[in-house]
C-alpha cells in the first residue's frame, strides 16, 4: 500500500458496441487514478449510472434508445464535472453537438490505451482538444464577425478567449499559440475548456429560450441551468 | 399640379401680381386709346354735321330739304324709330381742284352697310343693301372722288345706310381729303376691323387643334377637350360678327352670334372647373341645360317673330351671358391660389383685360357710349385661350416629361432589381447547393459512424483482444480507420483550407508521436488563408503528411520531426524532416510507402523528394496551386 493515496477520479462509460465498451473499461480499470464506477450500453442504464455521479463520464452518441447528446445533458447538470464523447471519426459535427450540451471533451473511438488514459488525465486536470473546424463554429457561435452586435456576443467570451480561438481556427497548435499569446500550453488548454463550457450554457440559455418561445417554459424563467 | 404654395410664396406672388397688374393695365389702356385715337377726329376733312332723313325702302337720293340736322357720327338709336331699315344722310365739302384734285371719302365705321352717291351720282356700294345684307358692321368704307363727278366748290354726298331692326343702325366718321392723309387712318382702321377679326377667328380655331389632339390622346382629361371648344366657339363668334357675307337671313346670324358667345361662356366655365380638378354636376347640368335650351328657345322665337328675338336675343340673352361670365371669373378668383403662380399670373392678367373690354362691350350695348368701335371683347378673348392654351399644353409636356423621367427611373430601377434579384438567386442556388452537399455529407458521416466506422472499430477491438496491440489485422484495420479519417478531414467544411485541413491532421497524429517519444513542430504560418485545394487534393496531402509521418513513426526511430508548410510563387512546399537514423538507399526503390508518396503526388501534379540528413531524412512535397 502505497503511503500516500494517490488522487483518482471516478469514471463512467456509456457505448453500446460491448467490445469498444469492453475496451474502454479495460483501459481505465487498468490505471491506478482512475476507478471505474459503472458501464452502460443504453441511455436508460446511462442514467442509472449517474445516480453515481462519476467525475469523468465517457459517452457515445450514437446509443440504441436515445440520443447521447441528451445524456450529456443530464450528466452536467447531475454534476459529473467532465465529460467526454466518444467518437470514431473525432468530426467536427460530432464534437460540437457534444460540447452544445456540455461535454468539455472527446475521445478516439480507436485510441490507445495509453492515448485514452492521457485524454482523461489532459482533461480533468487541465484543458481540452480543439480541432480548428470547431473553433470556427465557436467563433459563428459566440462572436459573429460582423461589426453592428458585437459587444453584446462577443461579452460571453473575454478577449483572450477570442485571441486563442481565432488562432485555433487559422490552424495553429496549442504550442505556437501559446508562444503567440505568451502563456504555456496548459494555459491555452484551459482557455479553451473554459470556452467549451460557456459554449454549453450558451446553448442551454438557447435552449430555454426557444423552450419559453414555443411556450413550454414559463417565463418566470427556469432556476438553475 | 401644385395645389398648396407656401404662404410665403403666396404674398410675394400677390406682390408681383399687383405690380404685373398695374403694367398690363397701362398697355390695355394704350390699346384702347390707340383705338380711339384711330377713330378720333382726324387732322383734316371731317365733315361734323348732316341731314338726315329715314326711308321706308331703298330707292334714289331722295330730296333733303325737310331732313333734320344732325351730327356725326350718329347712332339711330338716339332719334329713329327701332322699325327703320334705311336712313339717308347727306353731308356737304367743298372742293378746291388746284389745291385737291383728287380726294377722297373715307367713312370710319358703317352699320351695317351703306351706298353712297356723289352729286346725286351713285358713286359706291359694298355688297348687297337688301336680305341678307352685307355684314359691313363696324368697317370702315374708302373711296376715291372721281374728277368727272366732283364740282369745284360746294359738293353733296348722299348715303344711304341700312341698318338691322330693332337693332338699329349708325353712320360712323365721315371725311372727305387728300387721300395720302386719309389712306393710313382707313388701312389701319380696315385692318383691325377686318384682317385682324379673320387672324383672331383663325387664331381661335387654330388653339384648338393642339388641345383636341392632346384630348383625343387622353380622352379622360376634359379640361383639354373645354379648351378645345372654348376656342372653336370664340372662333365661330368672331366669325359671327366679322363674317361679310352670308347666305342667311340677318336673324338667323345673330342666333349664330348669339349662340355662340353663350357657349364660348359655358366652355369656359366647365374650362376653368376642369382645370382646377372641380366638379359641380348640378351647376354644370344646368349649365348645359341652358345652353341647349337658350338655342332652341331663340331658334324658335327667331322663326315665329324676329323683333321678338332681337328683343330677347341681344338684350336678355347678352344680360344672360354677361351674368353667367362672372361664374368661371369667381371660381377661378376663389381657387387662384391653387394654381401654380405663373398659371394665375397670365389667367389673372388676360381675364382681367377681357373685363376691361368687356365693360366697354356692355357700355356700347347700353348706347352709354357711340355702337361706331365695334366689339371689344374679340380682341381681349383671345388672350385667356392663348394663356390656356400655352398653360395646358405645358403642363402636358411637363407630364410626358415626368412620364418619361418616371419611366428611365423606373427601367433603371426594374434593371437594378432584376440584376438584384439574379445575383441573389444565384447566390441561392449557391448556398443551396452548398446546403445539399453538407446535408449529404453528413448523412454520410452518420452512417460512417453507425456503419463502417463503428465496425472498424468493434472489429479492432476484438483483433486487439485476439492477437494483441501489434498484430496484422489491428495495424490493417488503424491504417483503414486511419485513411477514412482522413477522407472525413479532406470533407470538412470549415477545413476546406489546407492548413485547417492539416491541423486537424496534427490533432490526429498527436497522441501516437507522443507515444512514440516523437516531438512534432508544426509550423503552418506560411500557408496562405484561403489556401483551398479542393477534397481531393487536400486529401491526397493529407494522405502524403500521413504516410510521411507514419513511415517516420515506424522505421526512424526519431525523436524529433519538423513538419513546415509555406506558398512561395504559387507553388506548395512541404517539408518533413525527421532527426532519426536515415532511409537506406533500397527503401527508395522498394518501399511500397514511398512508391505510394510518389503516386499522390504525382496526383497532385507535384514531386516529392527525399533528401538524406546527418541525422535523419527529409522530405519534400512540391505542387503548384494557382488561387
Amino acid at each position: 500500500m502505497p503511503a500516500v493515496k494517490p488522487v483518482t477520479y471516478t469514471v463512467g462509460i456509456v457505448e453500446d458496441d460491448a467490445d469498444t465498451r469492453g475496451r474502454l473499461a479495460k483501459t481505465v480499470q487498468a490505471d491506478a487514478s482512475l476507478r471505474l464506477v459503472g458501464q452502460a450500453g443504453t441511455c436508460v442504464q446511462g442514467r442509472e449510472l449517474l445516480r453515481k455521479i462519476p467525475q469523468v463520464l465517457l459517452v457515445d452518441l450514437g446509443l440504441p434508445d436515445g440520443d447521447g447528446t441528451e445524456l450529456i445533458r443530464e450528466a452536467a447538470a447531475a454534476g459529473c464535472a467532465h465529460i467526454m464523447v466518444i467518437t470514431v471519426f473525432g468530426d467536427e459535427q460530432h464534437v460540437v453537438q457534444a460540447i452544445e450540451a456540455g461535454a468539455t471533451g472527446y475521445l478516439l473511438k480507436d485510441a490507445s490505451p495509453r492515448e485514452t488514459v492521457r485524454a482523461i488525465h489532459d482533461l480533468v486536470e487541465g484543458g481540452a482538444p480543439i480541432s480548428p473546424g470547431v473553433a470556427r463554429h465557436l467563433l459563428a457561435r459566440l462572436a459573429p464577425a460582423r461589426p453592428p452586435q458585437p459587444v453584446v456576443e462577443t461579452s460571453l467570451l473575454t478577449e483572450r478567449e477570442l485571441e486563442i480561438l481565432r488562432l485555433v481556427a487559422k490552424g495553429l497548435a496549442y504550442a505556437e499559440i501559446g508562444a503567440l499569446v505568451a502563456v504555456s500550453v496548459n494555459t491555452v488548454a484551459f482557455h479553451v475548456k473554459q470556452i467549451y463550457r460557456k459554449l454549453a450554457v450558451h446553448s442551454r440559455g438557447e435552449a430555454v429560450f426557444e423552450a419559453m418561445g414555443r411556450g413550454l417554459i414559463p417565463h418566470g424563467g427556469p432556476t438553475g441551468g | 399640379m401644385n395645389t398648396t404654395p407656401a404662404s410665403g410664396a403666396v404674398s410675394g406672388a400677390k406682390l408681383g401680381l399687383v405690380s404685373r397688374w398695374v403694367l398690363i393695365l397701362g398697355i390695355i389702356a394704350a390699346i384702347t386709346a390707340a383705338t380711339y385715337w384711330l377713330h378720333d377726329r382726324l387732322p383734316e376733312g371731317d365733315i361734323a354735321g348732316a341731314r338726315m332723313l329715314a326711308v321706308a325702302s331703298e330707292g334714289p337720293p331722295p330730296d333733303f330739304t325737310e331732313a333734320r340736322r344732325v351730327r356725326l357720327p350718329h347712332d339711330w338709336h338716339d332719334d329713329i324709330p327701332n322699325d327703320v331699315d334705311y336712313v339717308w344722310y347727306s353731308v356737304e365739302f367743298l372742293h378746291d381742284p388746284a389745291a385737291d384734285p383728287y380726294p377722297a371719302l373715307f367713312v370710319s365705321s358703317l352699320g351695317m352697310n351703306a351706298r353712297v352717291y356723289l352729286n346725286g351720282k351713285l358713286l359706291t356700294q359694298d355688297g348687297r343693301m337688301s336680305e341678307p345684307v352685307t355684314r359691313n358692321w363696324f368697317k370702315p368704307l374708302w373711296h376715291t372722288l372721281p374728277e368727272s363727278g366732283l364740282r369745284s366748290g360746294a359738293n353733296e354726298l348722299q348715303i344711304l345706310v341700312r341698318g338691322v331692326p330693332p337693332v338699329g343702325g349708325f353712320l360712323g366718321r365721315v371725311y372727305v381729303g387728300r387721300e395720302n392723309v386719309l389712306r393710313p387712318y382707313y388701312e389701319g382702321r380696315y385692318f383691325l376691323k377686318v384682317t385682324y377679326m379673320h387672324l383672331l377667328a383663325g387664331m381661335s380655331f387654330l388653339l384648338a387643334i393642339p388641345t383636341l389632339v392632346i384630348w383625343s390622346v387622353r380622352r379622360h382629361d376634359t379640361v383639354y377637350l373645354w379648351h378645345a371648344l372654348a376656342s372653336v366657339f370664340s372662333g365661330m363668334y368672331t366669325l359671327a360678327i366679322s363674317l361679310r357675307d352670308v347666305t342667311v337671313p340677318a336673324v338667323w346670324w345673330n342666333w349664330f352670334g348669339v349662340n355662340s358667345i353663350g357657349w364660348v361662356v359655358i366652355a369656359s366655365s366647365f374650362l376653368i372647373l376642369r382645370f382646377l380638378g372641380l366638379r359641380h354636376p348640378r351647376r354644370e347640368r344646368a349649365m348645359l341645360v341652358a345652353g341647349i335650351g337658350g338655342a332652341v328657345v331663340l331658334a324658335a322665337v327667331a322663326a315665329v317673330s324676329p323683333p321678338w328675338f332681337y328683343l330677347l336675343g341681344p338684350r336678355l340673352w347678352d344680360g344672360l351671358v354677361l351674368s353667367l361670365a362672372l361664374y368661371p371669373a369667381w371660381i377661378f378668383l376663389r381657387h387662384r391660389f391653387e394654381l401654380p403662380n405663373t398659371a394665375t399670373f397670365w389667367l389673372m392678367v388676360t381675364g382681367q383685360s377681357l373685363i376691361a373690354v368687356g365693360f366697354h362691350d356692355l357700355l356700347m350695348v347700353n348706347r352709354l357710349i357711340g355702337p361706331y368701335d365695334g366689339y371689344f371683347v374679340l380682341y381681349a378673348g383671345i388672350l385667356p385661350q392663348l394663356a390656356f392654351a400655352a398653360i395646358l399644353v405645358t403642363r402636358f409636356l411637363q407630364s410626358i416629361i415626368e412620364a418619361e423621367t418616371l419611366n428611365r427611373e423606373l427601367q433603371q430601377r426594374v434593371e437594378q432589381k432584376s440584376s438584384e434579384l439574379e445575383s441573389a438567386y444565384r447566390d441561392r442556388g449557391e448556398l443551396e447547393q452548398a446546403r445539399v452537399l453538407a446535408e449529404e455529407r453528413s448523412r454520410l458521416l452518420m452512417d460512417m459512424h453507425d456503419g463502417v466506422g463503428g465496425r472498424l472499430v468493434s472489429a479492432l477491438a476484438r483483433a486487439e483482444h485476439r492477437e494483441g496491440a501489434a498484430g496484422p489485422t489491428v495495424a490493417s484495420l488503424r491504417e483503414a480507420l486511419a485513411d477514412l479519417r482522413l477522407i472525413i478531414y479532406s470533407l470538412e467544411p470549415s477545413a476546406d483550407d489546407l492548413r485547417s485541413a492539416l491541423a486537424l491532421l496534427r490533432d490526429r497524429l498527436n497522441p501516437a508521436c507522443e507515444d512514440a517519444g516523437l516531438t512534432m513542430e508544426w509550423r503552418l504560418t506560411g500557408l496562405p488563408d484561403d489556401c483551398r485545394l479542393g477534397p481531393r487534393n487536400t486529401l491526397y496531402v493529407l494522405r502524403c503528411v500521413q504516410e510521411a509521418v507514419t513511415n517516420v513513426l515506424k522505421h526512424a526511430q526519431a525523436t524529433r520531426l519538423d513538419i513546415a508548410a509555406t506558398c512561395v510563387d504559387g507553388e506548395i512546399r512541404l517539408g518533413i524532416e525527421d532527426n532519426g537514423c536515415g532511409m537506406p538507399e533500397s527503401a527508395l526503390e522498394t518501399g511500397r510507402g514511398l512508391a505510394n508518396l510518389r503516386k499522390r503526388a504525382k496526383a497532385l501534379g507535384g514531386v516529392v523528394e527525399w533528401l538524406s540528413l546527418q541525422p535523419g531524412t527529409a522530405m519534400h512535397l512540391r505542387f503548384r496551386w494557382a488561387k
